[in-house]
């Protein structure tokens, strides 16, 4: 990637072995300017603030441009929105079961802030299994409601279910998960800080 | 601590439970943070090699507030930053929560490493401070060296006070195992010492007692700090993704 960039910097336009720099000229800088000031705003006026700007965008008329990039970024916005909450939806038909999940919050208005166990509980019995997913936002964690379910994967399944999630608060907010043991992944740092601690 | 490594530290507890022993005689009204100096003091020799004579130590405080945060901290859930952590990237002047939580951390752990190097230093017993700075703490930032020292407290402290308290609780809610363990005890042991170490395996009650007060009201709810999964997994027919917390509800009816 930089080599190019740098190439398409270094090197003058005119150069005829160099196919990058006339297209990204059509396409970044001629394109645009024609499409947007003759058809869809052609007799875009100069305005007061334009020392602040740069020559293209006085052709562009700046309100148009500053409304377009809004409505692009909806537009885009919303619609990965959309693909990740059907990322979402597939996923939740492979987990274990629980409440359906609205897109950004997940089920987290759908439980108490204040000992959400016991809501945990009453799903893990509706849905009649001692499994159940539970979505944080966009993230699913998995509650265990009986001791087969913890033993088997907690106890048997040591060798998978060992290492830690990615910890939103204390660990990326706070840096925990660089420098506090119980909040680092199974590593080579975690495996040092386990040594100092097991010997104590 | 390795299962082995915890009998090494049976003296410290002996001494430390006499005390508390005394003191909850002598206030029997301050009974919870009598339990409270003891584990702290556990933990404080163990680890900075400090014993704390008094229910108002600074470090009774902090361990404290290390305990009121933590808590709070990994319920599922309650921060708005864990559902969309977008927010955390949000300006201080909009959402100062954020940077406030990583500076009050992390300038804890700057206290807790000056005190493990002031201990290291200073102190004449062996603790876990000295010996991370005599020779494994090579190449450890300070802020690994505050976490290290001051997870003892996280691992030592609220969990046993909240046992003890509990089992406190248990003996007011049920006086008939009270009686049956008091029993015991009389037998066992007789009025004239305090039990100690050796009478364990001749304690079957008050052992199972414990055991029943473990289970009753666990200390970590949802299983302590929740596990993941390194790869993904098949159970029960159910997916279970790579990185997916995984907790264990303690307190369930099929617990």
């Amino acid at each position: 990637m930089s080599r190019i960039a740098n190439r398409s910097h270094a090197i003058p336009r005119k150069d005829p072995g160099d196919q990058l720099s006339p297209a990204m000229d059509r396409s970044e800088e001629s394109m645009p300017r024609l499409l947007w000031s003759k058809v869809i705003r052609p007799g875009a006026k100069a305005t007061t603030s334009d020392k602040m700007s740069s020559p293209r965008i006085i052709d562009l008329g700046q309100n148009l441009q500053w409304q377009q990039a809004v409505a692009a970024v909806i537009v885009l916005g919303f619609g990965a929105l959309i693909i990740d909450y059907v990322r979402i939806l597939y996923l939740r038909l492979k987990m274990p079961p629980g409440p359906l999940p609205l897109p950004i919050v997940g089920n987290v208005l759908q439980f108490p802030r204040e000992k959400p166990w016991y809501k945990f509980e009453e799903w893990s019995k509706k849905y009649n299994d001692p499994v159940i997913t539970v979505w944080i936002g966009r993230n699913p964690i998995v509650v265990l409601n009986d001791a087969w379910a913890a033993s088997d994967l907690m106890d048997k399944r040591a060798n998978i279910y060992s290492s830690r999630p990615v910890f939103q608060v204390p660990g990326r907010l706070m840096g925990g998960a660089e420098w506090d043991q119980p909040l680092i992944p199974y590593n080579d740092k975690w495996r040092r800080h386990r040594k100092l601690m097991v010997h104590l | 601590m390795g299962a082995q490594a915890v009998r090494n530290h049976r003296d410290i507890q002996s001494h430390e439970s006499a005390i508390l022993l005394s003191q909850l005689m002598q206030q029997p009204e301050d009974f919870v943070m009598s339990v409270e100096r003891y584990s702290c003091s556990v933990v404080s020799i163990i680890g900075w090699g400090r014993r704390i004579r008094r229910k108002d130590d600074p470090i009774v405080e902090r361990a404290l507030n290390i305990m009121h945060v933590t808590a709070q901290i990994f319920v599922p859930g309650d921060y708005w930053m864990e559902t969309i952590p977008l927010l955390q990237k949000l300006p201080g002047w909009l959402y100062a929560l954020p940077t406030a939580l990583k500076k009050g951390r992390q300038g804890m752990m700057t206290y807790w490493y000056a005190l493990s190097k002031e201990s290291a230093e200073n102190g004449d017993r062996e603790s876990f401070s000295k010996a991370l700075f005599e020779d494994k703490a090579e190449g450890l930032l300070p802020l690994e060296i505050g976490s290290l020292t001051s997870n003892l407290i996280g691992g030592g402290v609220d969990t046993t006070t909240s046992t003890m308290l509990s089992f406190i609780l248990a003996c007011i809610a049920f006086p008939e195992a009270l009686k049956k363990a008091q029993e015991e005890l009389d037998r066992v042991v007789g009025k004239n010492r305090l039990p100690d170490w050796s009478d364990e395996n001749s304690l079957l009650y008050c052992r199972a007692m414990i055991k029943e007060v473990l289970r009753w009201r666990s200390v970590a709810i949802l299983g302590g700090l929740p596990h993941a999964p390194i790869k993904d997994d098949i159970y029960r027919g159910y997916l279970i993704p790579e990185g997916t917390s995984i907790m264990v509800y303690t307190l369930s009816w099929r617990i």
